[in-house]
């Protein structure tokens, strides 16, 4: 009972007992009486044992107890019951699973830029939000299709990419609104570990749904949805996540979060998603000559560019995830690391120190590059 | 000597080149590498998974330190990975499954009133494969790194391409070798069950460990290919080129899955039913009433053993297979769950109205009914699938799994190894240092295994090696790591024990705890012949029924003492003639791990190597005869293999029958 006041009480960001949305609320309704009878079939158990242990220990008179072998109609009955039980359980385990399997009926949500809005404020039509989730080695991409880009196995035949709408590390969605996912995982061709096709995931934010795995080859899908009611200052909620399925050296520190904010602030995120960085030009570099000189290093001796993408700019690397929009986000390495200027310059000093095994293996940079490249970043707004 | 004479002529038809003599020492080193005597080899089994329990507790320690507090540095992760996935291939592998042979190689003969099992070398060879296989395993900590995909080996993960060292190899070849030396003891076993009972133990008269350790045997037989398969399979991938798992060459990742998870769910069952079976022994007689409902806990026992092959899928609930075989799944598994629970009831049927005796055999056996029961009822939620969707691949999925593997198994285990300690080793353990093992280690399981659950169900997914501080979960995994060291604690008891019996323990009486079961009737510890005449069997518990009639209102009435019953030589001095200890099993043996190292570092020659000396092995060992001529120098052997020995007075109702001949391969 102690145990299950605490776990109540507790404060935990991947509380599945404290649900967020209609999908894990739905779990939590069906888990709850079948966890209480549970826990009254244990008492059962374990009073009879203790009642057998007092009533029925060996004392002086009762050395001879009467030698019963079975009683068939207590067998029966007590085989018929649980039978029931279980049937009834069944019955709602059935129900769920079609209901988690269920393609959610509406339109796929698209994105109205200001310029063709009514409210001149960009804004969203349609609703369900349909997101890519794709795992890598230790990092999650999130493709929004039809408002960006996808990655090549979503494109039907002949399908052109759009703009880059691709992220990592955080995925934002419009609270009220069915999330459908479309889950996957991969490795890219350049990855320093060779050509593979990558390893199983399995994504989970607790608080929103249950789990689904990511598996190479395969696309598996998973409903998830905000509750509204919860945003009640305009301040967007973060839920975080975390890589289930063990997939290597860094498995724990696979994470993400889940930014779930009001359709208004959702809308405006895509908006700034679309604007296309400019490259620096050598006009920057007067005005701010750090940021132009990490602008230098991360497309030429950093190596940088050959792993990470920073749309409009000559940076177009697949490997890594895409920092366009990088100040736009809260958390960075696998959302381990909150992003600031100290957590980039310990990353940047040694990924592998964050990361076990991480696939970005770059050289020893000087503190004074560290400097450069922590300004140009910080220009990703 | 004429008699000698006329001896059966051995098996083979020429005397083949002997460069060896034949041993025949029963005692040191030698007798016990050249063994093939069930009882020896049980005690074999037992101390060796013993000490893999001790590595593997080891391996629970190292992660519970490194998990105590958040972003813990006591493992690296390059470590840790290596650490969980050897203490759970240990566990399961080197620990339970072993120990449960120990039982089986011991009791199984005992009980069904045998001089041996059916194939006493191919027995030993087992064994030998299993260390042979346990030290291959762990030799690979010193050669570049032990294991590190886990227990579960999930492809592509322990592909070529992310995985590329040596620690998958290792395991691959690891577990083949002892796949061998597990399946043909299961052969073994159901031949040794089906031929080699005494006259009158029809099955439904057998003893219930020995009914559950035919189902587990059988489990055995047919899982262990399918883990065979799966293990050629992503050999072949990770050195042969093929693509079974690489979904960018037309293979598939859930393949793995699916044979794996076939495999793995009858070796639950594998793990479990011998300590349901042993409890069935000990309850019984440790509440003086008879198994309630033995029929039906027969027939449970197969019924798991059967339905356990239909639920495997239920831990993939969360690959996305599809609605319709999620649903077949969930409900098979919600189904197994009525035979597992009507065990429990069986089992309470059986104490109550009984006189319980609480040695601590029992309290170990009280211990399995409660803990097993909340490791089943934390499954019946798995099978609920939307919840399982949040439990799976969580450490709520590693609290249930303690809890019928520790809770379960490994209690069950510690009861079968308070009850048969004086029949195998003829001394009693203490019984207040053993109530103080037990008391330890129950509060310190459920300590260290019981807030697993609230982790679980707080989000904190399993097989990482740390987490961070802001997650609200640093107070129960710190409260778990102190049940882990109380566990330890408990273990340290116990070794204490065994210490001061072996040093200072009495000998054991005959039938010290009034059993119901034939192997009590020969005396403690069990001599090297089994019986001196095979019982006739009547009744199901033929023991009891010889020394107990019940009246009409079901209560006991005495009819003999046991002393009556004990067998013992007329002449102590006595020579009888055994089947012959072997070299062969041991050097066919030695020949796998070198042909497994060979394949691990692709040094063919160090396999042709291995092959030979496996093939030497065999090809001696097939013209060895099973068992060699009478010794002249006893002139009592001088029948040969059916000279009757004489039982010491009191005379007793036993009929008397030639001894059962075994049938060695």
């Amino acid at each position: 009972m102690a145990l299950a006041a605490t776990a109540c009480a507790s404060n935990a960001p991947q509380d599945t007992l404290k649900p967020k949305g209609p999908e894990s609320r739905y779990i939590d309704h069906l888990f709850f009486p079948v966890f209480w009878i549970a826990v009254v079939v244990f008492f059962f158990v374990a009073s009879a044992v203790l009642y057998c242990a007092v009533r029925f220990r060996a004392r002086p008179g009762n050395e001879n107890p009467r030698q019963v072998h079975g009683n068939t109609k207590l067998e029966v009955t007590w085989t018929i019951i649980p039978f029931l039980l279980l049937v009834g359980v069944g019955t709602a385990s059935v129900i769920g699973i079609f209901h988690l399997y269920k393609d959610p009926p509406g339109q796929r949500i698209s994105f109205v830029p200001a310029s063709a809005s009514a409210t001149g404020e960009p804004a969203m039509v349609g609703k369900v939000l349909e997101v890519h989730v794709i795992g890598h080695r230790w990092w999650w991409e999130f493709d929004y299709p039809g408002l960006g880009t996808m990655q090549d196995q979503f494109l039907s035949p002949g399908e052109q990419p759009g703009t880059a709408l691709v992220t990592a590390g955080e995925l934002h969605i419009p609270v009220g609104y069915m999330v459908r996912l479309d889950v996957t995982s991969n490795e890219p061709a350049k990855s320093p570990e060779g050509v593979g096709p990558g390893v199983i995931h399995n994504f989970w934010v607790p608080s929103l749904a249950g789990k689904i795995y990511a598996i190479p080859g395969h696309i598996t899908h998973l409903n998830l949805e905000a509750d509204s009611k919860l945003i009640t200052d305009g301040h967007p909620i973060t839920y975080s996540g975390q890589c289930s399925e063990f997939c290597g050296l860094s498995h724990a520190n696979m994470r993400f979060k889940v930014v779930a904010e009001s359709p208004a602030d959702f809308a405006a995120w895509v908006a700034n998603q679309q604007t296309v960085q400019s490259p620096m030009t050598t006009a920057d570099a007067l005005t701010s000559p750090l940021a132009y000189a990490g602008y230098t290093l991360f497309n030429g001796s950093g190596g940088c560019s050959t792993c990470h993408t920073i749309q409009g700019t000559s940076a177009q690397g697949q490997v890594g995830p895409n920092l366009t929009h990088l100040q736009a986000r809260g958390v960075f390495a696998g959302a381990v690391l909150a992003l600031n200027n100290n957590n980039l310059r310990i990353w940047l000093r040694d990924p592998q120190a964050v990361k076990p095994g991480a696939n970005m293996r770059i050289r020893k940079l000087s503190e004074r590059e560290i400097t450069e490249l922590i300004a140009y970043l910080d220009t990703l707004k | 000597m004429t008699a000698v004479e006329a001896v059966r002529p051995t098996s083979a038809p020429a005397t083949p080149p002997r460069f060896l003599k034949r041993p025949k020492a029963t005692d040191g080193v030698v007798g016990w590498l050249t063994t093939i005597d069930h009882k020896k080899i049980g005690i074999l089994y037992g101390v060796t998974s013993f000490i893999f329990f001790l590595v593997g507790g080891f391996e629970a320690l190292l992660i519970r330190l490194q998990l105590a507090q958040p972003n813990g540095n006591i493992l690296t992760a390059q470590v840790y990975n290596q650490v969980f996935t050897m203490h759970g291939t240990t566990m399961v592998f080197l620990v339970i499954m072993p120990m449960s042979a120990a039982f089986f190689n011991y009791l199984i003969p005992l009980q069904i009133g045998a001089g041996d099992v059916a194939f006493p070398r191919l027995n030993a060879f087992s064994y030998w494969l299993y260390l042979l296989g346990g030290a291959f395993l762990y030799s690979s900590f010193l050669l570049g790194g032990a294991p590190n995909g886990g227990w579960f080996g999930y492809a592509p993960n322990t592909s070529i391409t992310y995985s590329p060292g040596h620690n998958i190899d290792f395991w691959i070849f690891g577990l083949l070798i002892l796949g061998i030396g597990s399946t043909a003891s299961a052969a073994n076993l159901i031949v040794t069950i089906i031929n080699m009972r005494a006259p009158g133990m029809r099955l439904l008269r057998m003893p219930i460990f020995t009914w559950m350790a035919l189902v587990a045997n059988f489990l055995l037989l047919f899982a262990m290919p399918v883990i065979t398969v799966a293990l050629f399979l992503i050999m072949f991938d990770r050195q042969w080129g093929t693509h079974f798992f690489d979904p960018l060459a037309g293979g598939d990742p859930v393949l793995w899955q699916q044979l794996f998870w076939l495999f793995g769910h009858p070796e639950v069952y594998i793990l479990v039913l011998p300590a349901m079976g042993i409890v069935s022994e000990v309850i019984p007689v440790f509440s003086r009433k008879p198994l309630f409902g033995y029929p039906v806990m027969v027939f449970s026992g197969v019924a798991i053993g059967f339905m356990g092959w239909g639920v495997w899928v239920h831990h993939m609930f969360a690959v996305g297979l599809g609605p319709v075989a999620t649903s077949a799944f969930s409900v098979s598994t919600m189904l197994i769950a009525v035979p597992t629970g009507v065990k429990i009831f069986n089992w309470l049927g059986t104490m109550w109205g009984g006189s319980i005796r609480f040695k601590t055999s029992m309290h170990f056996a009280m211990g399995f009914v409660v803990m097993f029961t909340i490791g089943g009822l934390s499954g019946v939620t798995h099978a609920l699938v939307p919840a399982d969707r949040q439990q799976t691949d969580s450490y709520y999925v590693v609290a249930h799994f303690h809890y019928v593997l520790f809770g379960g198994s490994i209690l069950g285990i510690f009861s079968g190894i308070y009850y048969w300690y004086p029949k195998v080793f003829g001394k009693m353990l203490d019984e207040k240092l053993g109530k103080w093992h037990f008391w330890v280690t129950l509060i310190g399981f459920n300590v260290a295994f019981g807030p697993m659950h609230i982790l679980g169900l707080q989000g904190m997914p399993r097989r990482i090696y740390t987490y961070s501080a802001s997650m609200g979960w640093n107070f129960w995994n710190f409260v778990s790591t102190i049940g882990a060291f109380t566990i330890a604690a408990g273990t340290l008891i116990f070794i204490y024990n065994v210490r001061k019996t072996d040093r200072h323990g009495a000998p054991a009486p005959d039938d010290p705890w009034d059993a119901r079961t034939i192997e009590w009737i020969t005396p403690n510890p069990t001599p090297e012949y089994n019986f001196i005449e095979t019982p006739q069997i009547s009744h199901q518990d033929e023991f009891w029924h010889l020394k107990y009639a019940e009246d009409d209102d079901g209560r006991l009435v005495k009819i003999g003492e046991s002393p009556d019953f004990i067998q013992r030589r007329a002449r102590p001095d006595e020579h009888i003639h055994m089947p012959s200890p072997s070299y062969w099993p041991l050097v066919a043996a030695f020949g796998l791990p070198v042909i497994g190292y060979g394949q691990v570092y692709r040094l063919w020659g160090i396999s042709i190597v291995g092959l030979i000396i496996l093939l030497s092995g065999i090809y001696a060992w097939g013209l060895e005869p099973s068992t060699e001529p009478p010794d002249p120098e006893y002139p009592e052997e001088a029948g040969g293999d059916h000279a009757q020995h004489e039982l010491a007075e009191p005379e007793t109702q036993l009929e008397l029958t030639p001894a059962a001949e075994t049938t060695d391969g």
